[in-house]
């Protein structure tokens, strides 16, 4: 009977709270839509984990302007039309306090355009398109790195190495035509040489016309985007048809996936990249020490994406000093700051990255090293890869 | 043009074509079943040996012997507990059966593998200089293999008495029956043999190509149109259709981007539909 009672009580007081308007000691809640199905679920995942881990750790440092956080998750099913709708269902039902954006570009575009209606921030940490900042939103800023960072390093790189002619060899998608426009504008600036430009559909599996055409023309520089599986059929089918330009690119190069399959064929090869653990950024270290001791491994760039969005996003409140939107926006216009992906820093007007710098790794004795830039590299580039016969 | 590096090159990746879709044309040819998962058992095939190689460091002949056979006992499961109960129905039937065994076969894949890629690095890598061309070493060989399969297959259906107990039971089941031949011991072999080929596939794909558990899917489309084109249940018209495909590929591919090339193939395989639906040398589909 007793027990029975308290329960009462206890509930009694829980409905009390709950009715109660806000009050110092209620949780910030921060609204977050991912993937938790769908094709970007994989990725999502560690991105989702950055973000938890973050959460436990400002709790453990006392909270967020004295009050604890709170996330409000849901899943996106790695649908934009799905995401818009529950960005509206976490401003207008959840009463949410702070908004980071889904993963991946296109959940980004809905939601942030739902956020700007209400005229809410939303920390744009997963959606790397350029064109999410160019409709003339006030609210939305960028904390992933733009697309054009995956590629900037190519043409100073090219110029360090004295390369002057690039093959453009890439999986046609979205992403790879939003590149196609950055390396075009990078070889019309350092004055290089587009020999090939050529897109294959998705399945493709052989290059062999490929390597052909490379053979005649014989770029310095073959560069591609596109999908791990790529990167290590090209490099296995380069080795195969005794072809090795000077330099190959590929973004594929940069996932563990690569190492394991390309064995020492992959071993020279440079990939794009964003984050890499090894990164000697501000607080980057305890990053990836606490992020190893709760989750089992270490982060990849999705995490570093995460991570770095809420981080951003905490610096901005506490400067403000309170959750207003007004005035959190005018912090963020003009807010720079280190996170484990570098300096951020964004343009006031669109609120795109301008600060996060894209990295090229190199394989090196099966482990990536940073080649670019300068003065984030861990180890100086071999350029050209020695040859076949040379290894 | 780099002819005669093109040309080789669309030889060689036609040989693969042909590897790829001579069990699929098998069991076409005997049971008139389109087996759907086919793609599928060339990725368990081409996964396993990557587990064989990679991951228990036994030598890569060990996984051209050990992959077929256990290709060949998933295709008898399959063949048993599936198909045989439904290959004298609609071939609608057979072809559904087969598509859900495919989902099945790739997810059960991905649980066991994960939906990463794999690689076999350090086999069959290298090439050797022949008429003044670098050729890929494991290129020739699953050519090599291919030509070895399909006219091993060919002779033996037309040479052995149990070829001619399969193809009696192919184009006369009811008279097959009254000579004393066994239809289901006949299409359980066929079926199993079909498979263990689709394992040998992914065991000569594994050097070239990353292996994942949706890699049927990038593969098996090809095969159909290998099949379509050389005419369905014919070998020697599979085989020649595999080689021409590959060459067009390869060339188109030089001449108009890979985007158009591969898009030729499938234009290719739409008219042979239309216009000589029994393929180049074959039995067609309306036989």
């Amino acid at each position: 009977m007793k027990g029975y009672r308290t329960l009462l009580a206890s509930a009694a007081a829980l409905a009390a709270m709950a009715l109660s308007p806000a009050w110092a000691a209620d949780p910030i809640k921060v609204g977050v839509a991912l993937s938790q199905s769908g094709n970007l679920a994989d990725s999502a995942e560690h991105y989702k984990k950055a973000v938890e881990l973050w959460r436990d750790q400002v709790n453990g440092r006392g909270g967020l302007l004295g009050r604890q956080v709170e996330i409000v998750l849901y899943d996106d099913r790695s649908d934009p039309a799905t995401a818009a709708r529950l960005y509206e269902r976490l401003i207008t039902n959840d009463n949410v306090d702070l908004l980071v954006s889904p993963w991946g570009s296109a959940s980004t575009a809905t939601a942030s355009a739902v956020a700007e209606k209400h005229k809410r921030v939303l920390i744009n940490g997963g959606g790397a398109s350029e064109k999410i900042h160019q409709r003339g939103f006030k609210y939305v800023f960028q904390t992933a790195a733009a697309i054009s960072a995956y590629v900037e390093g190519v043409g100073p790189m090219m110029e360090k190495f004295g390369l002057k002619s690039l093959a453009f060899v890439s999986r046609d998608y979205s992403a790879a035509r939003d590149m196609a426009v950055v390396i075009e504008k990078i070889a019309k600036d350092k004055k290089l040489e587009i020999v090939n430009s050529e897109y294959f559909p998705a399945g493709t599996s052989d290059f062999s016309s490929s390597i052909a055409k490379a053979r005649q023309s014989n770029p310095d520089l073959w560069i591609s985007v596109g999908y791990p599986n790529e990167a290590i059929e090209m490099i296995r089918q380069f080795r195969s048809s005794n072809y090795l330009p000077k330099m190959f690119i590929h973004n594929g190069a940069s996932i563990d996936d690569f190492l394991e399959a390309a064995g020492k064929d992959g071993e020279y090869v440079i990939g794009m990249s964003l984050y890499e653990p090894i990164l000697k950024t501000k607080g980057n270290a305890e990053f990836v020490k606490a992020f190893k001791d709760k989750f089992g491994y270490e982060p990849g760039y999705y995490s570093g994406f995460g991570y770095a969005a809420v981080s951003v996003l905490e610096e901005a409140v506490k400067k403000t000093g309170s959750l207003d939107q007004d005035k959190l926006r005018d912090t963020l216009r003009g807010l720079e700051t280190d996170t484990v992906m570098g300096h951020h820093k964004v343009d006031p007007e669109t609120g795109v990255q301008q600060g996060v710098k894209g990295l090229l790794v190199q394989i090196r004795n099966g482990k990536r090293e940073i080649v670019y830039p300068d003065d984030l590299k861990t180890v100086e580039a071999v350029i050209p890869m020695p040859g076949w016969s040379e290894r | 043009m780099p002819v005669l590096e093109l040309l080789i090159a669309g030889i060689l990746l036609g040989g693969l074509y042909a590897l790829m879709a001579c069990g699929l044309n098998l069991v076409f040819g005997v049971m008139r079943v389109i087996n759907f998962a086919h793609g599928d058992l060339i990725a368990v095939g081409a996964l396993t040996t990557v587990s064989i190689v990679a991951g228990y460091n036994l030598p890569f002949a060990v996984a051209i012997v050990v992959v077929p056979l256990l290709a060949a006992a998933i295709g008898l499961a399959m063949q048993v507990l599936v198909i045989r109960r439904i290959a004298d129905g609609p071939m609608i039937m057979s072809l559904l059966a087969t598509f859900a065994l495919s989902t099945i076969i790739v997810n059960v894949s991905i649980l066991i593998w994960g939906g990463g890629y794999r690689g076999l690095p350090g086999v069959l890598g290298g090439s050797f200089r022949f008429l003044g061309q670098d050729i890929a070493l494991s290129r020739m060989v699953s050519f090599l293999v291919a030509m070895a399969a399909t006219l091993g297959v060919w002779w033996f259906l037309q040479n052995t008495r149990f070829g001619r107990a399969i193809r009696s039971v192919s184009q006369a089941p009811e008279l097959a029956t009254i000579n004393g031949i066994s239809i289901d011991a006949v299409r359980n072999v066929t079926f199993a043999l079909g498979a263990a080929m689709a394992g040998l596939a992914g065991v000569l794909l594994a050097p070239t190509f990353a292996s994942d558990p949706q890699l049927g899917a990038r593969f098996g489309i090809k095969c159909f149109a290998v099949i379509i084109v050389g005419g369905m249940g014919s070998y020697p018209g599979a085989m020649l259709a595999a080689l021409l495909l590959g060459v067009i590929e390869v060339f188109s591919g030089y001449v108009m981007g890979q985007v158009i090339g591969s898009a030729i193939l499938f234009l290719i395989m739409l008219t042979v539909l239309l216009v000589r639906p029994r393929g180049l040398l074959g039995l067609g589909v309306r036989a």
